[in-house]
């Protein structure tokens, strides 16, 4: 499903020069669920936006289901991001303004959808992730485990082929953190494709396999039978 | 996806109620300044055009050389030039003529209600050139007959209770004859030159020797063109027409025009004679300047409060733009929030335009109104403005923000450029320049007229109730009527003259002339005939020489000089020098004295000069003659009474001279509210300026608050880390407010000339001004200066208060 090659990227101020990303090369398949790990600063972030088609490469070759994207203009990404990626962020970001059935209702209106087919999805997801009787209640009225289903359920709504999980669970206890990690297991024994970046060794142990990253490049890659504590 | 927009709008207005607020009542201000000038605006550039034929009406105007080269335009014409131009000129559909002659008493034929009104007649073309509207009677044939006579609905009802008014009779003192109401006129419009109560058929006065009157300048004359006709071909015509019949012994080079009707109200400086109130081009530009001004400032505001607050959505729009919402989407969105702030501010401005309408229209002396009746150009126009100012105000954010890319907005890093700090200090600079010389032209403006309504004019204008002359009778028995006055308890001391210092009336001038001097040389000068009670009546100090003596039938040839006289005159001790009056100016032009025979008198006294014209004029030199003089009769009682018992005083004096004359009503004015008038306009200046120095600091408080905002935002972590080291929060705001205070100095740099010339200009026109002192200048600046640290050290405190574990958080 994603093939990248050679993947570079480099932040430049006036006189520093960062490879954020070193020749980084690194395929998913679908339906896998992979870990990305490291330290601070390792590049793994960087990496995610650029899988997430919200950053360009300054170098190498990205193929997404098999087209090359490398040189995709930011509209073609947006195009190609909201028809097939969903996400999850640490810090959750739903919109304030809007109720929870209208922040997961959001991506199928710039969709073009229509009311009753949305009316539809959301409750079918909101169900789903037992979030229903919150419905129209605003997020800072939710619990941080319950502003994650939401999340959750907003990446899911257009049924995305890739989810994306920055450090989902980073800003949850065990309890929620665990039943985000199921929630996320679930969706990719539905078929799914997961890429979650973490520091938790405990989340990454859901994933199949676990990419290590160190100073911009791949250190080392792990299947799970292969998992250490 | 637009009920999405607006829902998502109304909440995000909802949520960040403070800048809402601002928003709102920034944009409201601004909305509601622009309505009340453009319903200002529109009510001036229809003046006089409400008019069908307006486009083809043209007013003669004659043009006066005289041999020394003066020249005058006047408002005029003889009768015989609207006559014969109708009567010859195929071009010339129609004409109507109109003048006052004088005023005249008049009352209903079954009635002693009797009022004093302004005696117009006219011609029937009046009613047939112009669109007034009669309430009953006929436009065609109203004017026709003699002793016809049209009302106003509002005469109507003050004459007969009602404005069913056709069919009853008027009688006026100076005819036997009583007139018949042919019409009855509904209200003149504001915005017509027109505004007179009654209106009497010129044909009534026939035979006054109007047949032969080619060459007065009594007639205001309006003339009904062919649409095709060139005016400047017909006023040819006219002037051959007119050259053929005048008498040639004139020496004066004239010439007549034709202006168009539509001209008249903004066209007729130096025009003497131009009936109703003129209009000014530059009011309607300046005004029309700040119009647009404020508004655009309002919508230059918003931008700034709205890109100010965008750190704080700086997450929402990158969600949105994640999960999938284009650029033209969130555009979208920026411009509903724009347009729904601007829509709740459109209302708000609506109702605050109801409210201050009244006290708008007493400000300008209009009947602006707003409503369904309104003109429709009104309402489109507001529409307009409404969706400009919408996507004015939406356009920035809409553009700017969501170009952003979404990986910049989740780290709340806008990327600030200069550019953007400097354009917005720019912008307070220039709005805090125009507050500060708004607050320069305040402060001047009511310094003079507090200078020029407490100076020392020469005499104590306070105190003295002038009372009109307003009949033979009254005039005759004035001896006695000066008696009676002076044995009322309040009555202090009465005068009786032809005029009154600061005079609303003309007043006349008369030319000078020594024996010994050629009768070239001679001086014009002021004229007002006085008794012997004038100069203590009026508290004014006899320098030299002696003043009038009671009675005295040879003082009917001597005259007081003021000192600016004598001085032009070279006589400096009164020793009954021998001076000539030959000629004497009650409006346009000298006349000769009756028989070509010179006024002949000597000089007894001089007294100090004292001001009797507005202080804008320098001071004059006057020839103060005694009340029985052949060149003025007396027209004015002047009484100097206590304060005490006004209304009781006030009734004792009326039934005095009703005692003389019933017939006529007592008319009285207190000489210090006539000379108050001088400054009217001044004092609406004033208050235009002080609120346009309101509104500029409003808005420019505005400017500076969302400035204040950005910044403070900007440099949180500034802020943080500062704290987290040691500042103090004292020395935070200092750091903070420090920058706005230098824009604020800068504004003042630049204000302080543009200021000073400004109105160094204005009281160029005032022979009598204050000095422009620097401490009005500092004042004013000091005013600035305190506003603008109110406002930005609210948002200083704020930020400096915070905690820095925060602050430092968010980055």
């Amino acid at each position: 499903m994603i093939k990248i090659e050679n993947l570079e990227k480099v932040y430049r101020t006036e006189e520093v020069e960062t490879k954020a990303l070193n020749k980084v090369s690194i395929e998913v398949n679908e339906g896998e669920f992979v870990a990305i790990m490291g330290p601070s600063g390792c590049g793994k972030s960087t990496l995610l936006n650029i899988l997430g088609l919200l950053d360009e490469p300054d170098g190498g070759s990205f193929k997404f289901i098999g087209t090359e994207i490398s040189k995709f203009n930011e509209r073609n990404r947006a195009d190609l991001r909201k028809k097939n990626i969903g996400f999850v962020f640490q810090s959750f970001n739903l919109i304030d303004e809007l109720t929870v059935f209208e922040n997961v209702e959001l991506p199928l209106i710039y969709l073009g959808v229509s009311a009753a087919e949305r009316k539809e999805k959301v409750e079918k997801v909101l169900e789903k992730m037992q979030i229903m009787h919150r419905r129209n209640h605003f997020p800072q009225q939710l619990s941080g485990g319950q502003q994650q289903r939401v999340a959750v359920a907003r990446a899911v709504i257009n049924n995305p082929k890739l989810i994306l999980a920055d450090e989902p669970t980073g800003n949850l206890d065990s309890t929620n953190g665990n039943e985000v990690m199921e929630l996320l297991t679930e969706l990719n024994e539905a078929g799914t494709t997961v890429i979650m970046v973490t520091h938790s060794e405990h989340d990454a142990r859901y994933a199949h396999r676990i990419i290590r990253l160190l100073d911009g490049e791949v250190v080392m890659e792990n299947v799970r039978e292969q998992f250490t504590v | 996806m637009f009920k999405n927009h607006i829902k998502t709008a109304w909440r995000h207005i909802w949520r960040n109620k403070i800048f809402t607020f601002i928003n709102v009542v920034g944009l409201s201000v601004g909305l509601t300044s622009f309505l009340l000038i453009a319903l200002y605006i529109f009510d001036e550039v229809t003046f006089d055009r409400f008019h069908q034929n307006a486009n083809n009406i043209y007013r003669l105007v004659e043009h006066r050389t005289t041999p020394e080269g003066k020249e005058t335009k006047i408002a005029g014409t003889g009768y015989q030039v609207s006559a014969g131009a109708q009567a010859n000129l195929p071009e010339v559909k129609n004409a109507v003529r109109l003048v006052a002659l004088g005023r005249a008493n008049v009352a209903p034929s079954n009635s002693t209600n009797i009022f004093y009104e302004d005696f117009w007649i006219s011609s029937p073309g009046f009613l047939q050139i112009f669109d007034f509207k009669l309430l009953q009677g006929n436009g065609q044939t109203a004017l026709k007959a003699p002793h016809s006579v049209i009302v106003t609905e509002e005469m109507a009802r003050k004459m007969f209770g009602t404005t069913n008014a056709l069919g009853k009779s008027i009688k006026v003192d100076r005819e036997p004859t009583p007139f018949l109401v042919t019409g009855v006129l509904k209200n003149f419009p504001v915005n017509s030159q027109f505004s007179f109560n009654l209106l009497f058929s010129e044909v009534t006065y026939q035979d006054a020797g109007f047949n032969t009157d080619w060459d007065s300048n009594n007639f205001y004359t309006y003339l009904l063109l062919d649409a095709k006709a060139n005016p400047q071909v017909v006023s040819g015509k006219i002037n051959q027409l007119v050259a053929a019949n005048r008498k040639p012994d004139n020496q004066d080079k004239r010439q007549l025009t034709l202006q168009p009707l539509k001209e008249v109200h903004f066209n007729s400086e130096g025009i003497e004679g131009t009936l109703g109130k003129t209009g000014s081009l530059t009011y309607i530009y300046v005004f029309s300047l700040i119009a647009v001004f404020v508004l655009l400032l309002a919508c230059i505001n918003y931008t700034n409060l709205t890109t100010a607050l965008f750190s704080k959505r700086a997450k929402e729009i990158g969600v949105r733009k994640m999960i999938g919402a284009s650029r033209k989407t969130l555009a979208n969105q920026f411009l509903a929030e724009a347009f729904l702030t601007t829509f709740i501010s459109l209302v708000l401005a609506l109702t605050l335009v109801k409210l201050l309408l009244p006290y708008f229209n007493g400000f300008t002396e209009k009947q602006l109104s707003l409503g369904p009746g309104t003109d429709y150009r009104i309402w489109l126009g507001t529409a307009i403005i409404m969706l400009l100012v919408g996507g004015l105000s939406g356009i920035y954010p809409a553009l700017f923000q969501s170009r952003l890319n979404p990986l910049v907005l989740f780290k709340s890093k806008i990327p600030v450029g200069n550019d953007s700090i400097s354009l917005r200090q720019f912008l307070v600079v220039m709005q805090f320049a125009v507050s500060i010389v708004m607050i320069v032209a305040t402060l001047v403006v009511y310094r003079q007229i507090k200078y020029v309504s407490t100076k020392d004019m020469g005499f104590t204008k306070s105190q003295l109730l002038v009372v009109d002359i307003n009949s033979g009778k009254v005039r005759q028995g004035a001896e006695t009527i000066k008696n009676e006055f002076a044995k009322i308890a309040q009555v202090k001391g009465v005068t009786v003259s032809s005029r009154v210092p600061g005079e609303w009336k003309n007043l006349p001038k008369v030319k000078v002339t020594q024996n010994n001097t050629a009768p070239a040389a001679d001086h014009e000068m002021f004229f007002l005939g006085v008794d012997d009670k004038f100069l203590p009546t009026y508290e004014i100090e006899l320098l030299k020489g002696r003043n009038f003596r009671a009675g005295s039938l040879a003082d009917s040839s001597a005259v007081l000089l003021n000192q600016t006289a004598a001085h032009e005159l070279g006589i400096t001790e009164p020793s009954g020098q021998i001076i000539q009056i030959p000629a004497t100016n009650f409006g346009s032009s000298f006349d000769p004295m009756p028989a070509d025979k010179p006024y002949r008198v000597r000089v007894v006294g001089i007294v100090k000069d004292f001001n009797f014209q507005s202080l804008r004029e320098p001071l004059a030199p006057m020839v103060l003659a005694f009340h029985k003089n052949p060149v003025h009769n007396i027209d004015y009682f002047t009484a100097r009474v206590s304060a005490a018992n006004m209304s009781e005083t006030i009734k004792q004096m009326e039934a005095v001279l009703h005692n003389i004359d019933q017939e006529h009503l007592f008319e009285y004015h207190f000489l210090d509210s006539q000379w108050d008038l001088f400054y009217r306009e001044d004092k609406i200046r004033e208050t235009i300026f002080l609120m346009g120095a309101a509104l500029a600091i409003f808005i420019g408080c505005l400017g500076l608050f969302g400035l204040a905002t950005f910044a403070a935002e900007q440099r949180t972590k500034e802020i943080g880390i500062r704290k987290v080291l040691g500042a103090s929060i004292q020395s935070v705001v200092i750091m903070l407010s420090k920058d706005f205070l230098k824009l604020v100095f800068i504004a003042a740099i630049i204000a302080f000339p543009v200021a000073w010339y400004a109105m160094h200009q204005w009281l160029q026109d005032f022979a009598y001004r204050i000095n422009l002192s620097w401490g009005i200048f500092a004042l004013a600046g000091g005013i600035g200066v305190l506003i603008a640290l109110f406002t930005v050290s609210f948002q200083a405190i704020r930020a400096a208060v915070a905690n820095p574990v925060k602050s430092l958080r968010s980055e």
